[in-house]
């Protein structure tokens, strides 16, 4: 299938990805420790609007859905497969296979998640593991109304270095195939697909904790993904070819005490190439949640989402659902060891330029868990 | 008088949880008796319960969790990796989540974690000094906590 306007490359990924794998695992040596490891994460959520209907967005639905991850460990061999099934979807999310370059470096090959995206290297679909119900919309899925790539096919770099005062850099980076964009959204290429319209992704993650040990740090993160668009999806006047998108950002995961805050903002520059011409889109996008622990089990939290000429994105304009602003407010009682019980309220505005943007209050109900 | 009560209250409940009831406990490090190690330092321990990969005298550390006995993982919570049960148990899942990291060996029984001890090369894990003492093929190398 040939985009206008540009050059196509045919990649035969396939081939490519068997090739990755057999590099990492002709590099493995015998294994004498082996470790099998088997984490389940089941989830049901209750979705209700409380303000007038709105057009795409459906009144009240219940989710259920479970999280299932296989990890295998040898001495320096790992594979980490994600599967997750829910009344939604059902989708391999994660299949990497490891190489310990040393104690704490790692090289991956195969489908994994952008080391550009904090939340998403940091809590993968891993429900229970984060304290929100809903993720940040900077944040999101691709299936989800996700607007910035989630899930690589490619190779992944992923390095802690411990410095002499404790401290710690950690690195990340990735090559790979981005998304493609579909009449529903960015399509992230999967693992078993043949040739296809995927372009190139390029994305990075640098840390730093001042405490070797803690879990508070800070870094940048950014990327470069060519997001092609299938043609004849996208209600556009002109047929748009494909998109480059740039981005670069901070992001911080910082603890005092009971308090802990989760933000990120980063910067887009979009290039929407069209036969005839190009269209600049650059915007910034961002969110702050704070939470507190009141006590062992329960904990509130509230979260602002929104950003800067985010409203008038061309790009974001072709994302229907995207939610430009949310204001809200949860609180998550850990009923046992591995469960939990999390609500959230909030104000939420969605759409931008091209679809007009719409207001709505929700609530949510969660229940999540880990087992064994 | 109901501050008093308290008071009272707060301080019992912190020597249920500290021990400090019963004078004179002590828990120790122990590990196989094959292995070469004499010592291993606090901060050392606390990164190999936190999944960091640690090298003592050339030979690499593989920490053992005992459970089933509330007031010894009181004592490991408090005193070796110093963060609470819950941020602990949540750090252990982020790590297989994330790269895989495989969870650490568990017992709950004593006999049961000596003869891992023994089978292992360098598995080290937290006991009673009293239950350490009488097992065979192990030995203490770190005292880690003591009752006041």
């Amino acid at each position: 299938m040939n985009l206008p306007g540009r050059i196509r490359m045919y990649m035969p990924h396939r081939r490519l990805a068997a090739f990755g794998l057999i590099g990492v695992l002709a590099g493995a040596p015998s294994v004498a420790e082996v470790n099998h490891e088997f984490l389940f994460f089941p989830s049901v959520d209750g979705f209700d609007t409380f303000s007038e209907s709105v057009p795409s967005v459906k009144d009240s639905f219940t989710r259920a859905s479970l999280d299932l991850l296989y990890g295998f460990s040898g001495d320096r061999f790992r594979f980490l497969g994600e599967f997750l099934l829910s009344s939604n979807e059902s989708e391999l999310e994660r299949l990497q296979a490891g190489l310990r370059m040393g104690d704490e470096t790692f090289v991956w090959a195969g489908r994994f998640h952008a080391p550009g995206k904090f939340w998403t290297s940091e809590y993968h679909h891993g429900q229970f593991l984060q304290t929100s119900i809903t993720r940040p919309a900077l944040e999101e899925w691709e299936d989800d109304g996700g607007t910035y790539p989630s899930h690589i096919a490619g190779l992944l770099l992923e390095s802690e270095h411990q410095r002499h005062d404790d401290s710690a850099i950690g690195l990340a980076a990735s090559v790979g195939l981005a998304p493609v964009l579909e009449d529903n959204g960015l399509a992230a290429h999967e693992i078993f697909e043949g040739k296809s319209e995927h372009g190139l992704s390029l994305s990075f993650r640098a840390s730093y904790r001042p405490e070797y040990l803690s879990s508070s740090q800070f870094g940048i993160l950014g990327g470069w993904n060519e997001i092609n668009v299938e043609p004849g999806t996208i209600a556009v006047p002109d047929e748009l070819g494909n998109i480059d998108q740039a981005t670069l950002g901070v992001f911080t995961d910082w603890y005092w005490n009971d308090l802990r805050l989760l933000a990120s903002l980063v910067y887009f520059a979009n290039t929407l190439e069209f036969p005839t011409q190009n269209t600049d889109d650059n915007y910034l996008l961002g969110y702050a949640q704070l939470e507190y622990e009141a006590n062992n089990v329960i904990t509130v939290f509230g979260r602002v989402d929104g950003g800067i000429d985010q409203d008038d994105s061309a790009y974001l304009g072709l994302f229907e659902t995207f939610i430009t602003e949310r204001y809200m407010l949860g609180a998550r009682w850990d009923v046992a060891e591995f469960h939990s019980l999390t609500l959230e309220v909030a104000d939420t505005t969605y759409g931008a330029s091209a679809t007009g943007s719409r207001d709505f209050n929700e609530f949510r109900l969660q229940w999540s868990a880990v087992f064994p | 008088m109901i501050r008093r009560r308290g008071h009272w209250l707060v301080v019992c409940v912190a020597c249920l949880i500290t021990g400090a009831g019963t004078p004179g406990d002590t828990v120790v490090l122990v590990t196989g008796a094959a292995c070469p190690l004499t010592d291993i330092n606090a901060l050392d321990l606390r990164k190999a319960y936190l999944g960091v990969v640690v090298k003592v005298q050339g030979q690499q550390i593989r920490p053992v969790l005992m459970r089933g006995d509330e007031r010894l993982e009181q004592v490991f919570y408090q005193s070796v990796v110093a963060m609470s049960k819950k941020s602990y148990e949540r750090r252990r899942l982020s790590l297989t989540l994330k790269y895989g990291t495989p969870r650490l060996a568990e017992f709950d029984d004593v006999v049961a974690v000596s003869e891992a001890l023994r089978s292992m090369e360098c598995g080290v894990t937290y006991l009673w000094k009293r239950d350490a003492k009488v097992l065979a093929g192990v030995k203490t190398v770190r005292l880690l906590w003591q009752g006041t």
